[in-house]
This record gives structure tokens, sequence and C-alpha cells, in this order.
């Protein structure tokens, strides 16, 4: 999106154009669902609409571009998500049966390779990782932010991040190894 | 493609993203109805806290235009009240045009404003501030004449003193004064037959005057 597109969207989201929210959330709430979901969240639905309540209650105080939207809206989320881990016992991570959706970057040896690695292997390999890892992980692969967005979002400091990053890769490597899922 | 990489697509393909679509038909306009309420909320915060700011700034500014009107009234020639003096002279500011300031600042060191203001228009005689200055200053001429008055006394009694003591020698043996010493003499005389003793100063040597008186009183 245009930066100049995104600040009038933000902005007439701000004097309450359903339209600009209608935009907004079409464009982030699958990947806040996403990163919910796959964190194990209970009831990702109802976080994800207290995720854009919080958000259009403190829209006015933003000030930044896409990106920095994104961030915050990423940062939100978290903490919910943490709420809501806290108000509930904690779950295994359920994906749902809903067929994925085929990656459009992927090539034939990586539909090849995504066809070996199901989802039930994805939740098995989540849940093998730490939440902070998981998190981080998520942030980054779902979310698509950067190592100094995920830091903000998760209130961590950069270098934290990128261990917890490097440490969780390495425990999808060794598993994802041993089970024999190469190229 | 490595595992990781492989491992972040299956992640992409895996997690479910599409959400249940009644939510948001129901979700949107909430959403719109919070910003807009948000946003109006905000307004009349930044509204709130800019009147403040501004009645702050507008008391700040009456606070500090008072001593620039003192000022400029003092400058103009109007007697300033002894508080608002007092204070421009705590801060070492005089006040121009302010009735015997010079006066009070170089006689009495009292603050100017109110021992000049009462000098000019008060007696010696007459109480308050100015009347004790001229009580003082009858004071000061009494000490003075109580002064000089204790300071001849105590020369006369000096001299008196250095009179009957400065001599040092018994009136009848000193100087010939026989008048005055001749009943010493003749009791010296009286005593001279008598008093055969050498060591007496008197009898012994004869040489003094009073010891030759004494020699032809007591033929």
């Amino acid at each position: 999106m245009a930066p100049e597109r995104f600040s009038s969207i933000l902005e007439a989201a701000r004097e309450g154009s359903e339209a600009a929210w209608q935009e907004l959330y079409t464009d982030l709430a699958p990947v806040v669902l996403g990163y919910l979901r796959a964190n194990g969240a209970p009831d990702p639905e109802d976080v994800l609409g207290e995720v854009f309540l919080q958000v259009a209650r403190d829209i006015a105080g933003f000030d930044g571009d896409e990106r920095g939207f994104r961030s915050w809206v990423f940062t939100i989320a978290h903490h919910r998500l943490i709420d809501a881990r806290r108000h509930s016992a904690r779950r295994p991570v359920e994906l749902s049966a809903e067929p994925p959706e085929p990656p459009g970057r992927a090539d034939d040896a990586a539909d090849e390779a995504l066809a070996r690695i199901g989802t039930e292997e994805v939740q098995r390999v989540l849940s093998l990782l730490s939440d902070d890892q998981r998190a981080v992980l998520l942030l980054r692969v779902v979310g698509d932010l950067s190592i100094e967005d995920v830091a903000k979002a998760v209130g961590k400091r950069p270098g934290a991040v990128k261990a917890l990053q490097r440490r969780g890769l390495a425990s999808v490597k060794r598993e994802l190894a041993r089970k024999g899922v190469t190229l | 493609m490595d595992q990781v990489a492989l491992f972040e697509s299956a992640v992409r393909a895996a997690v479910p993203t599409r959400p249940d679509p009644r939510i948001g038909p129901a979700l949107v306009p909430r959403l719109a109805e919070a910003a807009r309420l948000s946003t109006v909320e905000a307004e009349a915060g930044a509204r709130r806290a800019s009147s403040r700011r501004g009645l702050v700034a507008r008391v700040g500014i009456a606070v500090a235009s008072v001593p620039l009107v003192l000022a400029g009234l003092a400058f103009a020639g109007v007697t300033m009240p002894s508080p608002a003096r007092s204070a421009f002279d705590s801060v070492g500011i005089t006040l121009p045009n302010q009735p015997s300031s010079q006066k009070a600042a170089s006689t009495t060191g009292h603050p100017a404003g109110r021992a000049l203001g009462h000098v000019q228009s008060a007696s010696p005689t007459t109480k308050g501030p100015g009347g004790s200055k001229g009580k003082s200053q009858a004071a000061h001429r009494h000490a003075l004449a109580q002064h000089q008055k204790a300071r001849g006394k105590a020369l006369g009694h000096t001299h008196g003193k250095a009179i009957g003591l400065n001599g040092a020698t018994p009136p009848g043996q000193a100087n010939g004064h026989a008048p005055s010493h001749s009943n010493a003499g003749g009791n010296s005389a009286s005593h001279a037959t008598t008093h055969t003793k050498p060591s007496h100063p008197a009898q012994g040597n004869g040489r003094g005057r009073g010891g030759g008186n004494a020699n032809g009183h007591s033929k």
C-alpha cells in the first residue's frame, strides 16, 4: 500500500469511516488471527475482536507509517494473547482443519517439501518450542515483522529476540532432521 | 530451500488465516464507532490541555507584569507603598522617584520608604518613626552633654587626686608651704625634741626645709 494511501486510510479510520476500517480489517485480520491461532490462543476469534477494538480505541494516539501500524497491531495482539492465556488454561496448538492455502512463492520443490511437512507436523514442532520462541518465530514468519518490531511487540531487546529466534530455529531444524524432512 | 525456509513456508501454509466471515460485518461498525469516540475524546482532552496551558500562561503573564507595573508607576513618580519598595529592595532594586530614599539610605540605613517619608512630615516631638528620630537626636544631644559633664568631673577629680597624690610627700615636708603646713611643722617640731632617731628624714639630715623649720620651731 502506498504511504499516501495508507495515511488517508488511517485518517479516515480515525474519523470513524467504516470503509477505512473494513480495509484495515481485511488487510490485518488474517495474519493477526493466524498469529493468535498458531500461538494456541483460547478462542482466537474473540481475541481478534478484542485486538481490533483496542486498536480502534487507541488509534487517535497512533502516529506512524504502515509498517509501524502493523507492528503496533501485533504488539496489541501479543499482549491480548498473554491476557487470554492468563484467563484460561494453556491448550496445545490447535490448527484448524481448514485446508491450507497454497503459498504463492513456493516452487515445485517447495510444494513437494510442504507436502511432507503436514499441518500436524507443523503443530507438533511448534508445540515443542517455548512460548517466547514460538511468539518470536510466528511474529517473524506470520506477522512478517523485523527483529526490532518483534522486540517491541514482545517487550524484549533485539539481541534477546535474535537469540530466541536462533534457538527456536535450531529446535525446528533438529526436529525436521530427526523426522527426515530434508530436501 | 533449506529446512528453515521450508518450515516457514509450511507454517504460512498450515496456519489458517481466514477469519469467520460473520465477524467482519459485525465488528467493523463497532470499530468505526469506537475510533470516532476515541478521536472526539482525544480532541476534547487536547482542548482541555491547551486551555489549561493558556490559563497557566495568562496567570504567569499577570504575575510577571506586577513588578513591571510597579516599576512603571515608580518611574512615573508615584510613591509606592513600603511593602512594594521593600520587596524591590530585597532583590537589590531601588525604585526611582521615591521620596527620601537617598536620605534614608545615607543616614539611618533604615528602609528608605519608612524613614524618609516621615522625616519630612514629622517633628522631633511627634510620635512615630519621624518622632523617634527627633527623640533620638535630642537624646543624642543630651547624651553628649552628659558626656561632657561627666568628662569634666572626671578631669577635676583626676586633678584633685593628682594634686594630692602626685606630691608623694607629706604636706609639712614639701616645698615649705609654711602657713598651710605650720601645724604639721609644729607638730613635727614638738616631736623633734623627743624623736632623736637619726633615721627620721626630718631630723636626720636637717637639709629639708621642713626639717629646718622644724628645728627652728623647736627652739
